[in-house]
């Protein structure tokens, strides 16, 4: 062993470079041959490595406080969602407390609303909010808002993120925190449920 | 008691204001004896328990510890169990969130090894017990029915009339019917009507957090008593880091911090840790000390070793018929049936438990369901 130098012999040296060409060819032919088999025999796997790669995801941006603005375009755009209508002052009091919340408390949910409305203002070419019932659900159906089933090829594509963001992101969040509330229960015609206390005798009998 | 700077005294210091350390705090308040709690967590008033159970209908929890750098558990085995979700640090410990079942053991849970030749016998027993069970009942308010026909026997009544079966209940008694199994009413630390001040429960359906104090937590039932007579002092976000030892290998002092991470000593002739199955161990094993370097109480070894809750499976299904579920938020009907002493050398002991609150949330329906949408959509 020298004194100060490498330790190791040349030879050595020499076969740990092949080595490292080496690995690195099995390790595309490894993979190359895992996604092969993937596609052929797990194309369910496989498509759900994809999605999970490509679907919009949250980012880490700092919570805070929508606009007035922002904020009334998020509940013009829940009602469409939730039940294609006006919402009354109870209802859109339900969505606001959500995304209020949900803004306030959650990394990256004030940004995602943030985007939301922004697209839905440039889509509508006016505050979204100022538009009709009708014309709001014909632009949310022109551009498919509503549908929050988003397809592995639309993850793929690099056009159109804004809107997939919304579809996969904010529709089945809006939706679940809207039904989360009492407008909810209401839907499924209960009076009693939970937070909210009343009767101790109903729950023993057939009434919502 | 007296207070100096950064020093206190007690004859009595318990840490932890849960379901061991508020009743203790009374009973030695009664007798005359000063003692200080020190609870690690905050206190939870009543007044924001309708915020609080607002917050838990979110999938928010609300007794989340303020301390969560040191709050983080992991589990082993294969049952998942969220030990932060079934623990809770503040006046009342996880009596604030317990959903308030309150089942005694059997007789023969305290003989396993003479019974079945496992486990290990208890140094005392049921009968021993037993009167002390009737005084905990009286003191929580529980609601129940001695209905069970497995139960162990028991020399005083329920306090509280029970509860009556759910809707649901009626469901699950025709089945278990066909099946040979029989239910029994669910005894409940929770007012069927107004008792020990307390009023009777309003059916609000979030029990983990009851926003009326129906549910009894000793928050509410032991510790005003405690204060109230003059004797017991509780302080609140006060977190005991060790034990301290003298020449004697007496336990003299506790060191402890509050939000502020200053150092407080204090001093008392008797320690009680009454800090849950999980906190217990950590103190003592924080306690080490150059004549105890595995902690305190711990010649065995054994402490923080083997800690074993109890898990839940649950199992749902979906049925044709509406059982109306969510319209309250504890569980009226269980079967003993299979706790029974049968075959406990081969399998532990398990309660079927028919839950009232079970089942997919509105809010969890709609947003993968997709009619709403498409119901818009198409208007």
């Amino acid at each position: 062993m020298r004194a100060g130098g490498r330790s190791r012999p040349a030879v050595i040296v020499y076969s740990l470079i092949v080595t490292r060409r080496r690995i690195l060819q099995l390790l595309i032919g490894a993979t190359g041959s895992a996604l092969v088999l993937l596609l052929f025999w797990r194309p369910q796997r496989l498509a759900h490595l994809v999605s999970r790669r490509f679907k919009p995801r949250l980012d880490a941006t700092a919570p805070g406080v929508l606009s007035e603005r922002e904020m009334q375009t998020i509940v013009a755009f829940t009602a469409v969602l939730v039940e294609g209508r006006e919402l009354n002052t109870h209802e859109a009091g339900y969505v606001v407390e959500h995304v209020t919340d949900k803004a306030g408390k959650t990394p990256g949910y004030l940004s995602l609303y943030q985007k939301t409305a922004a697209l839905l203002d440039r889509l509508a070419g006016a505050p979204f909010s100022s538009l009709s019932l009708e014309q709001r659900i014909g632009l949310m159906k022109r551009h498919r808002l509503t549908d929050s089933d988003v397809r592995i090829r639309e993850c793929l594509r690099p056009w159109g993120r804004e809107t997939l963001a919304v579809r996969a992101l904010a529709v089945p969040d809006l939706i679940g925190g809207y039904y989360l509330s009492p407008a909810g229960w209401a839907a499924v015609g209960y009076e009693a449920f939970p937070s909210r206390c009343g009767d101790l005798t109903r729950y023993t009998s057939a009434k919502a | 008691m007296a207070a100096g700077d950064g020093v206190r005294e007690a004859e009595v210091c318990i840490i932890g204001a849960g379901a061991a350390g508020g009743i203790m705090a009374l009973e030695l308040a009664r007798r005359g004896i000063g003692v200080v709690v020190l609870e690690s967590g905050p206190r939870h008033d009543l007044g924001r328990r309708g915020e609080y159970s607002r917050r838990f209908v979110k999938g928010e929890n609300p007794w989340e510890s303020p301390l969560k750098g040191i709050d983080r558990y992991t589990t082993g085995g294969s049952v998942g169990y969220r030990l932060e979700w079934n623990r809770a640090r503040g006046v009342g410990g996880s009596t604030l969130h317990w959903e308030g079942t309150t089942l005694r053991l059997r007789a023969d849970d305290f003989r396993m090894r003479t019974l079945h030749g496992v486990a290990e016998d208890w140094p005392i027993s049921y009968e021993e017990l037993e009167s002390y069970y009737g005084k905990a009942e009286r003191a929580l308010g529980v609601a129940g029915t001695p209905d069970d026909p497995w139960a162990s026997p028991r020399s005083t009544a329920f306090p509280l009339p029970p509860f009556p079966l759910s809707f649901s209940d009626g469901f699950f008694a025709r089945a278990c019917r066909r099946l040979d199994i029989a239910l029994h009413h669910v005894p409940q630390a929770r007012n069927s009507l107004a008792y020990g001040g307390r009023s009777r429960c309003h059916a609000c359906g979030t029990c983990h957090v009851c926003p009326t104090g129906a549910k009894a937590s000793t928050d509410l039932t032991h510790i005003p008593q405690a204060v109230a007579t003059g004797q017991a002092d509780v302080v609140a976000d006060a977190t005991v880091l060790r034990l301290e030892v003298d020449g004697s290998s007496q336990v003299r002092s506790v060191v402890y911090a509050g939000g502020d991470r200053r150092e407080r000593r204090l001093s008392a002739r008797l320690f009680v840790v009454a800090a849950g199955g999980v906190e217990t161990a950590r103190l003592l094993l924080l306690s080490a000390s150059p004549d105890f370097p595995r902690g305190l109480a711990n010649r065995s070894g054994l402490v923080g070793r083997y800690f074993t809750s109890h898990p839940m499976i649950d199992v749902t299904g979906r049925v044709a018929e509406r059982v109306y579920p969510y319209r309250i938020g504890f569980s009226t009907a269980m079967s003993g049936q299979f706790a029974v002493p049968r075959d406990r050398q081969r399998r532990g002991a398990f309660l079927l438990e028919f839950l009232n609150s079970a089942g997919s949330l509105p809010g969890e329906i709609a947003p993968v369901s997709g009619a709403w949408g498409r119901r818009s959509a198409s208007a």
